[in-house]
């Protein structure tokens, strides 16, 4: 779920970004306990580390996570679940922060972040006026559709489950 | 008058020639075997290694095939099978990534890519044939209900790439 979605519908953003990870984590765990298990790759957000006053130029796995919204909060939640149940031995997994995806096609979502890029957006759809909210001193790390997909190419074959 | 041939010197001359014989008459034989080739107008034999190998010549395209394959076949790398799970398989990413994992047909390395399992919260608009055998068509879970994640996990996947599901939206099914 988005993260102005998951900030508009409480229970739902939990619901969905919470506790449907956590039963896919403890299925995980269930079926591992029988036989060899899954390697989840999971993709979390910007959103998770976003309360900093200045980040650093790397953001490590070390790096504290004070969200201020409930989707980066949902998303830590993710993250510390994923490091816990990796650490236990359940799995083997990686959490992958994504950069924003932009432009999506299609109508405009209830994503926060897409009006916040809405510069961008609109060289996408000209026929539509989007104001961006936005100062042009802002730094912000996004990537395209098309590129998306590799972030986890790389790091799944990187993954070290090839000796199971 | 007989015809007098000229002898070869002396330090040459009982050196047996590439046809087993001791022609003394041969002239030359001071000088490298492609010098002397050139000389007499002689074809020189090049060595049985070179000559097997330019007979294989025409057939390198089939023998490099043969021992590709029986790599693939033998190989415990190769071998290994591969079972990858996408949630949220109809996003943007979800689609994205499907797409580049069929088009390179294996993950990392030496990873081949032998089944594919697509899940996703929304109905497929149209079920498209597989790309390849091991894929299966879109799967509709919910993943947030009880239940629905050993459904998922049951299969036993190698690696699950998740992306954080859309939740009970519509979207695009088109996989």
């Amino acid at each position: 779920m988005v993260s102005g979605e998951a900030e508009a519908d409480f229970e739902k953003g939990y619901q969905v970004n919470l506790d449907g990870t956590r039963q896919i984590f403890e299925a995980i765990r269930q079926e591992g306990a029988k036989s060899a298990g899954t390697n989840p790759e999971w993709s979390s957000r910007l959103a998770s580390p976003s309360s900093a006053p200045r980040f650093p130029d790397v953001i490590g796995d070390e790096f504290f996570t004070t969200p201020l919204t409930s989707y980066g909060t949902q998303k830590a939640m993710d993250e510390l679940l994923l490091a816990d149940y990796s650490r236990r031995g359940f799995f083997e997994g990686v959490g992958i922060r994504l950069p924003t995806i932009c432009i999506r096609p299609g109508k405009a979502e209830q994503g926060r972040l897409f009006l916040f890029l809405g510069y961008s957006a609109g060289t996408a759809f000209p026929a539509r006026k989007l104001c961006c909210r936005s100062s042009e001193e802002v730094r912000h790390w996004h990537a395209r559709p098309a590129g998306s997909g590799r972030f986890f190419l790389i790091h799944g074959g990187n993954h070290g489950f090839a000796a199971r | 008058m007989p015809l007098v041939r000229r002898q070869p010197p002396l330090h040459t001359k009982n050196r047996r020639l590439e046809n087993g014989r001791r022609d003394r008459a041969q002239p030359y034989l001071n000088v490298s075997p492609a010098i002397r080739s050139f000389a007499t107008g002689t074809r020189l034999r090049p060595h049985p290694a070179k000559q097997i190998i330019a007979s294989l010549w025409p057939y390198r395209l089939l023998i490099t095939n043969y021992f590709q394959n029986a790599d693939e076949k033998t190989s415990l790398k190769v071998r290994y099978k591969m079972h990858v799970m996408i949630l949220g398989a109809a996003g943007m990413v979800g689609r994205k990534l499907t797409q580049q994992l069929t088009r390179v047909g294996h993950l990392g390395r030496k990873k081949k890519l032998t089944a594919l399992s697509l899940v996703d919260t929304i109905e497929p608009e149209e079920r498209n044939p597989p790309i390849f055998p091991g894929m299966y068509p879109l799967q509709s879970q919910n993943l947030s209900i009880p239940g629905a994640a050993i459904k998922c996990a049951a299969t036993r996947p190698d690696v699950c790439f998740s992306f954080g599901g859309r939740g009970l939206r519509r979207g695009r099914g088109r996989l």
